[in-house]
């Protein structure tokens, strides 16, 4: 065979795992870095802009999952109710990947399967849809959430002290060059030695003959040690009065996690109106290790600590332990992606490259078959490495660790401090329970400091604490009042001399030509963007207990830029009339001596149609 | 031809790469509940209330029974939407024949305005479903309440595969509560098992 021919026969066996990047995973770098200063409304609109549509799509699940924890964090649950519901039913889905074509025989390791998340993002998933049902005051739905998230665990620990498990972490494991090695990577090559003796103690019990559930391995069914959805599950229970069942889900967390004991025993007792869950961080990297990138590791992004979350109110202070921690669930064999070990055990070891070139090298020239099938193996060896390497796709956005704190609040607001190490967090607005009810708040914590975060100061009123009798104008005209268009808003603007004149459609239809959608407005709240306030073209209120809410309304914007050319025509008019007032009736400035406004409950906008509604729909037709 | 060969192997490799990228064809299945299974139960349920023993003493003279109607409470280890929690409870009372049995035995619907723009939004308004003039407005003697528990098991179809297969039996019990004694005066059980 001519040189010429032997470079296109190579190349053409080498084509298709040049191919696969394709479906390699990247992680969104920029959204952790908006994650970790607070941002998460521009994360969102991130995350949406490129998450996928269709449910059978490889991503699908992922990305709802970044979906739901974004707009969590932002304080809109509202937002992503219906993700939300697609979300779990896709996760209490069975045999997505269930599918015998050729192709995903062949093809289905690694990153082409449909994701669903290792066990770990599973149940962070569950229960942030539990979080999400909590702030919405649906206790049923936040048990049975809550539920989901505390599945069996296999416990690999005997199987693994029979092997050398010591001889892989003296070794190490591979990883990543050691040039860009960090004390948190150096922690993770001992977390990936235990999945490299994972994977050989599954290629040993292939060897030995052995197959089925846990690929071949003798394990132990254990609880779950999932520390969150137990409190979480306890809470709802208490709630709907399941008493058994909350004594069963306590006592089953104070044995994985005896550090947890006075807060099983506060939730118990009831002495309290308001449930916290305060996560912070973000959840470790994931990477292909060993071989061929085959074996899968967790490298923590945020380091673990036992930094207790202080929570301040009214002078009085609280330290609540933490309840889980991601990284060390992520490392944890116990948690292991079966899957992952399944797919790294099958290909560590193959020769079918060398073997393959090797074939090619040594035939005789003119046998073009020998030549042929030599060449057709190695590139469909190429092609088996290629995807043999560990699926890595995650949710980079998932927490690094989450809290659970209880308090009884007055009505109808509280100042409430959260720090965790040196991150701080002040809410001035928390809205205290009416006697006998109870509100589950969500607070997802900056990791950096943020002058935002412990700012005292409204910047913007807004739908929560309407115009506090004080000077109002819209963003849109020059002010800083973030009010949806209402009436109320209106007779705010007009006590002010603004907007005389104006109905509530005229005020709507500014919205209109700036093109600004109103979250909530006609029922909807999908697929909410950037709010307007950081240059985006929604408008939306955040839960007053939220990141989101401090975030867009106690620090200063850059003022509004008018699209429309009414717009622009007002807001000049507006502006030099303005100027030509005395000083002190000109500031709209809400100030820190303003009383605390007065808690406003966020309606529900949107209801979901549920299961029923399509089957409803064609039986009354 | 060996030119046609390796045409030929890069045509296959990219054909199963483009395959492997694009959605499958999963044979995904649920142990939830399911539209179809809420529409069987309230079929269930009255039947089961026609022929109870509380309209069985009662004519148009009897004292009036005016019926509420309140949102199930999911106590299953499932999620239910609210739209499913109170279908459960109005899928019962939205049949004319049991309309026109309820109306026989002087019971009638009591769906307080906000309550009927929740069902509205949730596109379980009353709407063609039921006789506007069966409403009632003032206050209600009785409520229907609905409870969902389940019981769940999870294994694997074949010994010693991956356990990935998991059945539900729903359990719904349905009561109706006289408002001033708390007395359960009719009650029964849908079960719903995939």
């Amino acid at each position: 065979m001519s040189p010429r021919v032997t470079q296109l026969v190579v190349r053409a066996a080498l084509a298709p795992a040049l191919l696969l990047p394709a479906c390699a995973y990247q992680r969104d770098e920029s959204a952790v870095a908006l994650v970790e200063r607070g941002h998460f409304g521009a994360a969102l609109e991130r995350v949406q802009e490129t998450a996928t549509v269709k449910p059978e799509d490889r991503n699908y699940i992922l990305d709802r999952m970044k979906i739901v924890s974004m707009a969590l964090a932002e304080g809109i649950p509202q937002a992503v109710e219906p993700v939300a519901d697609r979300l779990y039913d896709r996760l209490r889905t069975q045999g997505l990947n269930d599918d015998n074509r050729f192709a995903s025989a062949v093809l289905t390791e690694g990153a082409v399967r449909i994701y669903k998340g290792d066990p770990f993002e599973q149940a962070l998933a569950f229960t942030e849809i539990a979080v999400m049902d909590g702030v919405m005051g649906d206790w049923g739905n936040m048990r049975a959430a809550a539920q989901q998230s505390l599945f069996l665990l296999r416990d690999f620990s005997q199987e693994l002290q029979s092997g050398n498990a010591a001889s892989i972490r003296k070794n190490g494991s591979g990883g990543r060059p050691a040039a860009s090695r960090s004390p948190s990577q150096t922690q993770s090559q001992e977390d990936a030695g235990e999945q490299v003796e994972l994977v050989r103690a599954a290629a040993e019990a292939e060897r030995e003959g052995k197959s089925g559930d846990a690929l071949g391995m003798d394990y132990t069914a254990v609880a779950s040690d999932f520390e969150i959805g137990y409190l979480l599950r306890a809470v709802a229970s208490r709630r709907l009065g399941e008493r058994e069942d909350m004594d069963e889900a306590l006592r089953t967390v104070v044995q994985v996690a005896p550090r947890l004991e006075p807060v099983a025993g506060l939730i118990a007792s009831g002495n309290y109106n308001t449930v916290f869950v305060v996560e912070y961080g973000v959840a470790p990297e994931k990477y292909g290790t060993g071989p061929d990138n085959a074996v899968a590791a967790r490298m923590p992004v945020t380091k673990s600590a036992d930094a207790a979350l202080v929570v301040g109110i009214a002078g009085q202070s609280s330290q609540w332990p933490i309840a889980t921690d991601v990284n060390r669930i992520a490392s944890s064999t116990r948690w292991a992606n079966l899957e992952d070990v399944r797919v790294a055990k099958s290909s560590i070891g193959s020769l079918l490259v060398a073997g393959g070139l090797v074939t090619a090298a040594v035939s005789d020239d003119d046998n073009e078959t020998q030549q042929l099938i030599g060449l057709a193996a190695a590139g469909l060896g190429a092609l088996l490495k290629a995807t043999s390497s560990a699926d890595v796709r995650h949710n980079e956005l998932f927490p690094q660790r989450s809290y659970l704190a209880l308090a009884d609040l007055q009505s109808p607001v509280n100042r409430v401090e959260f720090s965790i190490g040196s991150s701080r967090l002040v809410l001035p607005d928390v809205p205290g329970g009416p006697p006998g009810e109870l509100r589950l708040h969500y607070v997802r914590m900056p990791s950096t400091p943020e002058a935002w975060a412990t700012s005292e100061e409204l910047r913007y009123t807004n739908e929560l604490t309407g115009d506090l009798d004080r000077e109002c104008l819209p963003y849109i005209l020059g002010g800083r009042d973030v009010q949806p268009p209402s009436l109320r808003a209106l007779q705010g603007y007009q006590r002010s001399g603004y907007l005389l004149g104006f109905s509530v459609d005229d005020l709507r239809e500014l919205y209109r030509e700036e093109q600004i959608r109103i979250a909530g407005a006609d029922g909807t709240w999908d697929q909410v963007g950037l709010h307007v306030l950081e240059g985006g073209s929604w408008l939306y209120t955040p839960a007053p207990a939220s990141t989101g809410y401090k975030r867009l309304f106690y620090r200063d914007h850059e003022p509004y830029k008018p699209r429309s050319a009414r717009v622009k025509e007002l807001r000049r008019a507006i502006l030099e009339e303005r100027a030509t007032r005395p000083r002190t009736e000109t500031s709209s400035s809400p100030s820190a001596e303003q009383p605390h406004p007065a808690s406003v409950e966020l309606q529900r906008q949107s209801m979901d149609r549920g299961l029923v509604d399509e089957a409803l729909r064609r039986e009354f037709r | 031809m060996v030119r046609g060969w390796i045409r030929s192997f890069v045509l296959l490799a990219a054909a199963l790469l483009a395959s492997g990228c694009a959605a499958q064809a999963p044979e995904a299945r649920t142990s939830r509940l399911t539209g179809r299974d809420i529409i069987e139960t309230g079929d269930q349920v009255r039947a089961s209330l026609a022929d109870s023993a509380l309209l069985a003493g009662r004519d148009r003279t009897s004292p009036p029974i005016k019926l509420g109607l309140a949102e199930a409470v999911n106590k299953s280890s499932d999620r239910l939407a609210a739209a499913d929690r109170w279908a459960l409870t109005a899928l019962v009372v939205y049949d004319f024949e049991v309309q026109q049995l309820l109306e026989s035995r002087n019971v009638r619907l009591y769906l307080p305005e906000d309550t009927e723009v929740v069902l509205e939004s949730m596109g379980l308004g009353p709407g063609s479903r039921v006789d506007p003039g069966w409403i009632d407005r003032t206050a209600p003697t009785h409520v229907l309440r609905a409870e969902i528990r389940s019981l769940a098991r999870q294994g694997s179809a074949v010994a010693g595969a991956v356990s990935d297969h998991r059945q539900d039996v729903y359990l719904i019990d349905y009561r109706i509560v006289e408002f001033d004694s708390s007395r359960v005066v009719w009650s029964r059980t849908g079960t719903v098992a995939d």
